[in-house]
């Protein structure tokens, strides 16, 4: 059992460092882009607010009174566009390289499966050191969203004056914007997102290995499964849209969560069956 | 495990941080925000919430956030409360089994001992009944057929021409109100036909059909009737009549198609019907008067009630929905610091919701002494939270 454990957090430990530069490219990415963009856009707003102040000769004190302030939601709400492109590279790097991960070892220098899938422990360990580590790259992107989000709060205090500010709590600043979305605040709501979100990386997962073991027929067998799941999840989720359903809304989050329960568990049996003995270099 | 430095810490950095996440979120759980009774018995306020800024509110100090959904929204069982939509909430936590599947359908009406659900099939033909008989939970299920109005045929551009806009129990008989918008068979545009159809409640047999109303169909292009159905406010209880708001219109002709002119009123009448005589009237001149004041009506407890709601200063009229006359002394309300509020009456009390002192503020009267029953207003229980200064918090009755 210790064996293994340590087996695991090698190979682990291997996948992190194999994916270093480009989660700390994307850590720099986005940092780049939510706070470099929110300072220019804070610049832009007071420099216009400045001439706007000088025209009319008001204080800072009267045009608050007026104007109500310059909150961080404004600031953050004309950012929403480059946040989400910033957000959605991330997403789309992880996602890919949830195939990337397998599909390196196959195709990548000297043939790295066939020592990976020689080494003498469970080959299933293969399967949870990817997994550990896709989902070490979510957290940590998810953290430092939440570092990213703080440092914002952080340069909104720096750059506009007092006078100007509208406070907010941190967890109200998160709320209020677009990216609670992937930094829930509610408990439900983190255990669905990243529920889905887990499952479809376990599906990508059991496709990439069905076509490693039955190459095209495989990979049609894969996708078809990773369809029926995703179908059916939508149909269960539209079907709380719909309040004509014969089931009741909580009764479909049960299923929702059932079909999730069922598909993780189907998509780690047939990951483990295949290792086990399909999987070939 | 030097050698896994990179890994580990990366792990517990961001573990740290997630940590730290979910505790600032548990310790926000509630809204910085408490309704706060200032005067009076906060228990006429059960069942009655203010939403805003994020905070679901309660006059027995109950404190909770809405929103922040996305994937688990539709997942809830209550709809919307808005509108006393929340009666078939409270229809569907009292009776699951016979809401299931129809909680969307038409119309609903409800007593002590029974429930009566009423829908139109796919082919808007037939009117499915549906009765719960709530001492003994049985259920039986009537099928009313319908035929389309004398002198009318279907509409070529309306599928989903007809709608069963309200249900009563009235001596035994079930009375089915049907809203059918129909083209004439001679010249001229939209007819709108409301017929109220009568089935006795325990043979299921139809007694008979009664034509409440019919708009003259008009041929002059810019000219159009609207019929609004002015029904008790609570919507399943039991009313003994229903009025019809029509309104003849003349629209802009498009002459000027830069600055069309908003439509003309021409012709504003009330007609009202009695489910167990099958009487109509047109509400008299007087009550017309003062609802050309630029009044709205509502039912409600066989009043009929005329104001406006959203002006800072608003003034309820009571009115006899048969002779036009003031059934009562007008009440004005309060004045607000803004024109949005919102007015409901329930329960033989006003419900008003409105800002006084800048303040999100409700004033709770009973209608017979005009007492201020309660008076609750919201405060800010968080100094660094935003401010309720001139915020509007929505009253909704989320049912008992």
């Amino acid at each position: 059992m210790k064996t293994n454990l340590i087996a695991l957090l090698k190979l682990a430990d291997l996948e992190i460092r194999r994916f270093r530069g480009i989660l700390l490219g994307l850590m720099a990415l986005v940092a780049l882009i939510q706070l470099g963009g929110l300072s220019m856009v804070t610049r832009t707003r007071l420099s216009q607010i400045e001439s706007q102040i000088e025209r009319s000769g008001m204080t800072l004190a009267e045009f608050k009174l007026q104007n109500s302030g310059l909150s961080l939601l404004e600031l953050l709400g004309e950012l929403d566009g480059v946040t989400g492109v910033a957000i959605a590279c991330c997403i789309v790097v992880v996602a890919a390289y949830t195939l990337i991960i397998w599909y390196r070892d196959w195709f990548g220098r000297a043939s790295f499966a066939y020592r990976l899938l020689m080494l003498p422990h469970p080959r299933f360990l293969l399967y949870l050191s990817k997994l550990a580590a896709i989902l070490t790259f979510v957290f940590s992107l998810f953290a430092w969203q939440i570092v990213i989000v703080a440092g914002q709060m952080l340069l909104y205090h720096v750059q506009i004056p007092h006078q100007l500010r509208i406070e907010r709590t941190f967890i109200d600043t998160i709320r209020s914007t677009d990216l609670v979305i992937f930094i829930p605040v509610r408990l439900t709501e983190f255990l669905l997102v990243y529920g889905l979100g887990l499952v479809i990386v376990l599906l990508l997962f059991t496709t990439a290995l069905l076509e490693r073991s039955y190459r095209l027929k495989g990979l049609l067998g894969g996708l078809a499964l990773s369809a029926a799941a995703f179908v059916l999840l939508v149909w269960l989720w539209a079907g709380a849209e719909d309040r004509g359903s014969f089931l009741y809304p909580t009764e479909l989050l049960a299923l929702f969560i059932g079909v999730l329960l069922v598909s993780a568990a189907a998509a780690l049996w047939l990951g483990w069956r295949l290792l086990r003995g399909k999987v070939s270099v | 495990m030097k050698k896994y430095g990179y890994s580990i810490g990366l792990a517990a950095l961001s573990a740290l941080v997630l940590i730290g996440y979910v505790a600032a979120a548990s310790a926000d759980r509630k809204p910085p925000y408490r309704l706060t009774t200032e005067e009076g018995d906060a228990a006429v306020m059960n069942g009655f919430v203010l939403d805003g800024l994020g905070s679901r509110l309660t006059a027995d100090g109950g404190r909770e956030r809405t929103g922040s959904r996305f994937l688990s929204a539709p997942f809830h069982d209550l709809m919307e409360p808005d509108h006393y939509y929340s009666e078939r909430n409270e229809l569907i936590l009292a009776h699951r089994s016979f809401m299931r599947g129809h909680r969307m359908d038409d119309s609903y009406y409800r007593d002590d001992a029974t429930v009566i659900g009423a829908d139109l099939d796919d082919e808007r033909s037939t009117i499915d009944v549906r009765l719960l008989d709530r001492a003994s939970g049985g259920v039986r299920e009537l099928e009313v057929p319908i035929e389309l109005p004398a002198g009318t045929k279907q509409s070529d551009f309306h599928s989903y021409n007809r709608s069963i806009v309200d249900v009563q129990l009235e001596n035994g008989r079930i009375h089915l109100l049907v809203r059918g918008d129909y083209s004439p068979l001679t010249e001229g545009q939209r007819l709108w036909v409301y017929e109220d159809h009568i089935v006795d409640s325990a043979s299921g047999e139809r007694v008979g059909t009664v034509e409440v109303f019919r708009n003259a169909p008009e041929t002059e292009l810019p000219r159009e009737t609207t019929v609004e159905l002015i029904e008790e406010v609570r919507q399943m209880d039991a009313s003994g009549i229903v009025m019809l708001n029509v309104k003849r219109l003349k629209h802009d002709d498009g002459t000027n198609q830069e600055q069309p002119s908003p439509p003309l009123l021409q012709e504003w009448r009330l007609v009202g019907y009695d489910y167990a005589s099958g009487e109509t009237w047109e509400l008299p001149k007087a009550g017309m008067d003062r609802l050309k004041q630029g009044l709205e009506p509502r039912l409600h407890g066989g009043i009929l009630y005329a104001f406006k709601e959203h002006i800072e200063k608003p003034v309820i009229h009571f009115l006899d929905p048969r002779s036009g006359e003031a059934a009562a002394e007008p009440l004005p309300l309060e004045e607000s610091d803004i024109p949005q509020r919102s007015v409901r009456l329930q329960d033989g009390r006003i419900y008003d919701n409105f800002l006084a002192g800048k303040k999100p503020t409700v004033v709770v009267y009973d209608e017979a002494s005009r007492r201020v029953l309660y008076r609750g207003s919201v405060e800010q229980a968080d100094p660094r939270a935003e401010p309720v200064d001139y915020k509007y918090f929505s009253l909704n009755f989320y049912g008992k």
